[in-house]
């Protein structure tokens, strides 16, 4: 049994004809897992839970019942996703004991596909960054290079399906933190437009930007997860209010001539020129299929990134606020004389640098005094951006360009910038800032052999379009 | 003692839990009075990672309700806003409120004052706005116990301008917010269950100044009306006191500790509180069109004012129907009693006995208003045969009894009873006045003694009442006995 | 280029307000970070922004309401984060 690059279509296959069962494949996976620990992929495994539903639905296809296309089919879940009974961290110490008491809508969705979760998968803390650097559990490690860092911050979910120790996983995008993580890891990852996956259960970074992701081996497979995992929530007052979408159902590879927007600005000397060339040379491919590439001119990258700076720290400052460490959470040994220095204490120790520092920028640019300099400012830019990319898709129809500027960074070297994350987001805070539905596909990679990826994005609610894109790729144009 | 060159300048601000089924942001029950502590939690209302807050329609209803009934102008577009702050009974650190887009502002309520100086006062409303409650905190010793059942209730926020000059227009106020609140549905107001809740801010300044004093104390934590009035004095004495002295008070937060009115100062619990309000993003916008403002406006509950206006209209008597609409569940008992009843002598007897006889009666059987079950159609039997004088009043109380206690199935069980009983009033003239006649003779001194003490005639008033008991009526017995004895 | 926008005492009272026990001896580090970002950030306002609105969230909803109806949620009985729960409460030191 092989689950190199397995998709979830082959899988399903596998297990309706018997092939192995699914107790098997899920213990496949794990010695996986168990082989590859130093690549520090999970906080935590739960391989009692995992196995249960293994049983089960190898009980359901002993009965011959109908089951999803996800049922039996190992997934990771990123740390940011409660799920009942289960430490839920967010890579954090100030949360490594948390039991969450609920399911988060996208864990019981998957729970009620009969997925099989192997585990939470590690992240940057709090989802504070581009590395997993910041995790309070150690770095996950690039499965092409144990040199270089995975990415982030759901570099655990991207990890694991790298290393072919889940066929897919579940993360979160803020900025990048899905489509980063699958451009270094050579994955496709797809997050749909904001308010389209429930964020109810997902411990929020920044409110007005964070999404539920999937990454896997496929465009298909980030098709049918999405189907499943999507559709309004009555818990989420953002989700979108379509019930079910049809993505799957839906792809279509033959739609070639579609107006490309290349923006000048996501090919300049900030990126770097192996990863250029590759993104030009797949580019061409599209053009051969009939794609005509036009050249935008957008808004300098800069300005997102100081508006996402800005307003997700803002949102940060008063997502933590509710980590006191009395409901839950770490308690510092120390005892404090009253219950707000008691706080304080928890907090500082609890929480990592990167947390501390986001929260207190976020603080002083929602201040009294900076707040229209800051916060407002960033909010008046927001629409800004917005429109820029209102004008450009009155030209085409999608956008495309390279993930990240770089390749996947070296292991330390990301150390003393405390604007890395946002610097390596560069080319993706814009289409977050908007919300708009993206995917980051797998191009090949750059001499050292480490994954190059190129990104698709298109206005609000274009999934299916960004999809199908991908899917031309996936079918007629990657080897 | 008071020095008579200052007056006071006050403004309230009054939370008020709205009355729903469930909470603000999320779906525990939204009533949790006697319930056992941390009982009606969930993710949301505890501040769990991940927990998202989704507003209650109903809560949004009642808050308009009460802003246009307080005469305010309703944003159209409106939003919530985060409160950060940090508190053990704040579950998330911040409060999901209300800040530069309230839904209600710029209203009045007008004040019907009993003296001769300004009958009709217009307190006005700076603001209405909705937010969330937080948890609720027991102090043990050197504990606090903190309870998330309140976590999350739904508040309303009423703020007025400093335009209160006197307890008086304090007390008047009151009354009319909470008979407001009550018959809009929003909320019982009962400010011992902490439904209803009071904030002071109060300055001091020389009578005749119209610029406002350039600070204002607050005080949080008022339990009741009584207390909000007694620390309104000691504040004016207070601050009157450091004006004197040429200093200004000291802008600040004070607590009451008991009931004496007396503040303390809680300079050390305000720290520099920066609120960094910013607009809640879990939350979309509120766009009001016309048309639904006009709807929520047309079925908005009658208010206490116009009730009694209507009562007036229909004959009962002005004192009547401001003791009838002062409780909503006394209100609602008469309507009840007197719906589509056109005799308006009728209805006005049912007010009456509303009034009078069933408050009694209410009393003695330990019922509170809304308790009382009364079958309109027999109550209806009962209120003819006091028009028609064939029961006198002492039946009518007993009987009234027996019918809230729910002794009759229907009118003709209670024709039955009271014929039977001999209730009913004969009144047969002829035989009555030889009963009386009878009576009288049968003492000589009667008629001396009744021209000395006129009230002797009581005696034998009581005597037929006894023989007769209440087939007649004591006013019809008592003119025979008049007219007889000083034959 | 760094500016230096805030110094230590802003960082301790930025500290302060938002309940975080920072280290006296790491508070410089803070405020080069917190710099650095700020720093950073100052790009916008080269930007014209008269004449524009803000945008709070990117979906476009408005009036997202639930209905007014009861659904049982925690048993209290069942939650695992009990370090701060002593019978039905939750348990912590006094605010002075």
């Amino acid at each position: 049994m092989t689950t190199k690059k397995k998709t979830i279509v082959e899988l399903h296959q596998d297990l309706l004809s018997k092939k192995y069962s699914a107790t098997e494949l899920t213990k496949e996976y794990y010695k996986n897992i168990y082989s590859k620990k130093e690549l520090n992929v999970f906080v935590n495994l739960t391989e009692e839970k995992a196995l249960a539903a293994a049983e089960n639905v190898d009980l359901k296809l002993k009965n011959n019942q109908e089951i999803s296309l996800i049922a039996g089919i190992p997934t990771a879940l990123k740390d940011n996703f409660n799920w009942i009974d289960t430490i839920t961290t967010a890579s954090s110490k100030i949360l490594k004991d948390y039991i969450s008491p609920y399911n988060a809508t996208v864990t019981q969705k998957l729970i009620d596909n009969d997925a099989v979760i192997l585990g939470k998968a590690n992240m940057d803390a709090f989802a504070h960054g581009s590395s997993t650097e910041t995790s309070d559990f150690g770095t996950t490690l690039n499965p092409y290079n144990k040199n270089n860092v995975a990415g982030g911050s759901s570099g655990g979910s991207a990890a694991a399906v790298a290393a072919d120790m889940v066929a897919y996983s579940i993360g979160s995008e803020t900025a990048g933190s899905v489509r980063g993580p699958a451009a270094w890891c050579g994955l496709y990852g797809f997050a749909p437009t904001y308010g389209r996956n429930s964020r109810y259960g997902v411990i929020a970074m920044g409110s007005s930007l964070d999404r539920p992701g999937v990454l896997a081996n496929s465009v298909v497979d980030c098709a049918i997860v999405s189907d499943i995992i999507g559709g309004h929530d009555l818990k989420d007052a953002t989700s979108i209010p379509e019930l079910k979408t049809a993505y799957y159902q839906n792809l279509n590879s033959q739609k070639n001539a579609l107006k490309l927007g290349l923006p000048k600005q996501f090919l300049d000397e900030r990126i770097d020129s192996e990863v250029t060339r590759r993104v030009l040379e797949i580019i061409s491919e599209f053009e051969k299929l009939g794609g005509e590439i036009i050249e935008l001119d957008l808004l300098d990258p800069k300005y997102s990134m100081a508006v996402y700076t800005i307003i997700c720290r803002s949102e940060v400052s008063s997502n933590l606020a509710r980590i006191d460490g009395i409901r839950y959470g770490y308690n510092s040994a120390n005892v404090a004389e009253n219950i707000l220095d008691q706080i304080a204490l928890n907090r500082g120790e609890g929480f990592g640098n990167e947390a501390k520092q986001r929260s207190m920028t976020g603080a002083y640019a929602l201040s009294a005094g900076y707040y229209d300099a800051y916060y407002k400012k960033a909010q008046l830019v927001r629409t800004l951006i917005i429109d820029d990319f209102a004008k450009a898709f009155e030209k085409v129809d999608l956008i495309i360009g390279p993930t990240m500027p770089s390749v996947a960074a070296k292991l330390g070297s990301t150390a003393n910038n405390p604007l890395f994350g946002e610097l390596a987001d560069l080319l993706t805070e814009p289409s977050a800032l908007a919300g708009l539905p993206c995917i980051s596909i797998p191009v090949g990679t750059n001499l050292e052999g480490l994954p190059i990826g190129m990104q698709i994005f298109g206005p609000q609610f274009a999934e299916q379009q960004v999809l199908d894109l991908a899917y031309i790729y996936e079918t007629k144009i990657a080897n | 003692m008071l020095n008579n060159n200052f007056e006071n300048v006050v403004g309230l601000e009054i939370h008020i839990q709205a009355k729903t089924k469930s909470k603000m942001f999320c779906s525990c029950s939204g009533s949790y009075f006697g319930a056992q502590a941390n009982s009606n939690i969930c993710p949301v209302c505890l501040g769990l990672p991940g927990a998202l807050p989704v507003p209650n329609k109903k809560a949004l209803e009642l808050c308009i309700n009460l802003a246009l009934a307080l005469n305010c102008q309703i944003n159209s577009e409106t939003k919530f806003d985060r409160k950060n702050y940090f508190y053990p009974d704040l579950a998330k650190g911040y409060q999901i409120s209300q800040y530069d887009q309230p839904i209600g502002f710029s209203g009045f309520l007008e004040l019907k004052l009993p003296t001769e100086l300004e009958s009709l006062k217009k307190i006005r409303i700076r603001r209405v706005h909705l937010e969330e409650d937080t948890a609720k905190s027991i102090h043990e010793g050197s504990s606090t116990l903190l309870d998330f059942n309140k976590s999350g209730i739904p508040l309303i926020e009423v703020v007025t301008e400093p335009d209160f000059k006197s307890n008086k227009e304090i007390d008047v106020f009151s009354k009319s917010l909470r008979q407001i609140v009550r018959y809009l549905n929003v909320s019982d107001a009962d400010m011992e269950k902490g439904q209803m809740r009071y904030e002071l801010n109060i300055s001091v300044k020389k009578k005749g100044e119209v610029k406002l004093p350039s600070y204002k104390v607050e005080v949080k934590n008022i339990g009741s009306i009584s207390l909000l009035q007694k620390i309104l004095e000691t504040e004016f004495i207070r601050q009157s006191e450091i004006l004197l002295a040429g200093k200004i008070p000291v802008q600040e937060t004070r607590g009451a500790r008991d009931m004496s009115g007396k503040t303390y100062s809680q300079r050390v619990k305000e720290e520099a509180n920066d609120y960094r309000y910013f607009p809640e993003p879990d939350i979309p916008p509120f766009k009001f069109n016309a048309q639904y403002l006009s709807q929520l406006k047309d079925n908005l509950p009658e208010l206490p004012t116009k009730l009694v206006e209507d009562l007036v209209n229909t004959g009962i008597s002005n004192a009547n129907a401001e003791i009838l609409v002062n409780n909503p569940n006394r209100y609602r008992l008469f309507r009840h009693l007197s719906n589509n009843i056109n005799d308006k002598q009728i209805v006005i007897e049912i007010a009456k006995l509303v009034v009078g006889e069933f408050a009694v009666v209410k009393t003695e059987l330990k019922k509170r208003w809304s308790e009382i079950k009364v079958e309109p159609i027999i109550f209806r039997q009962l209120v003819e045969l006091r028009i028609e004088n064939k029961i006198n009043s002492t039946t009518l109380k007993s009987t009234l009894k027996l019918i809230v206690e729910e002794k009759f199935a229907d009118a003709d069980e209670l024709m039955k009873y009271l014929t039977t009983e001999n209730l009913l009033v004969t009144n047969n003239d002829l035989e009555l006045k030889e009963l009386v006649c009878n009576l009288i003779n049968q003492d000589p001194t009667a008629k001396e003694r009744f021209k000395k003490n006129p009230n002797i005639s009581m005696h034998f008033v009581g005597q037929i009442m006894k023989l007769k008991k209440g087939s007649v009526d004591p006013k019809t017995v008592k003119d025979i006995v008049e007219e007889l004895i000083s034959k | 280029m760094i500016k230096k926008i805030i110094d230590d005492e802003i960082t301790k009272q930025v500290s302060d307000l938002i309940k975080i026990k920072i280290n006296t001896t790491d508070i410089p580090k803070y405020t080069k970070q917190l710099n650095t970002v700020l720093s950073a950030v100052e790009v916008l306002q080269e930007l014209n922004t008269t004449n524009v609105l803000p945008t709070l969230q990117t979906h476009g909803l408005s009036n997202i309401t639930r209905d007014d109806k009861v659904i049982h949620g925690l048993d209290l009985i069942d939650y695992k984060n009990r370090q701060n729960i002593h019978g039905d409460y939750f348990v912590v030191k006094k605010v002075i």
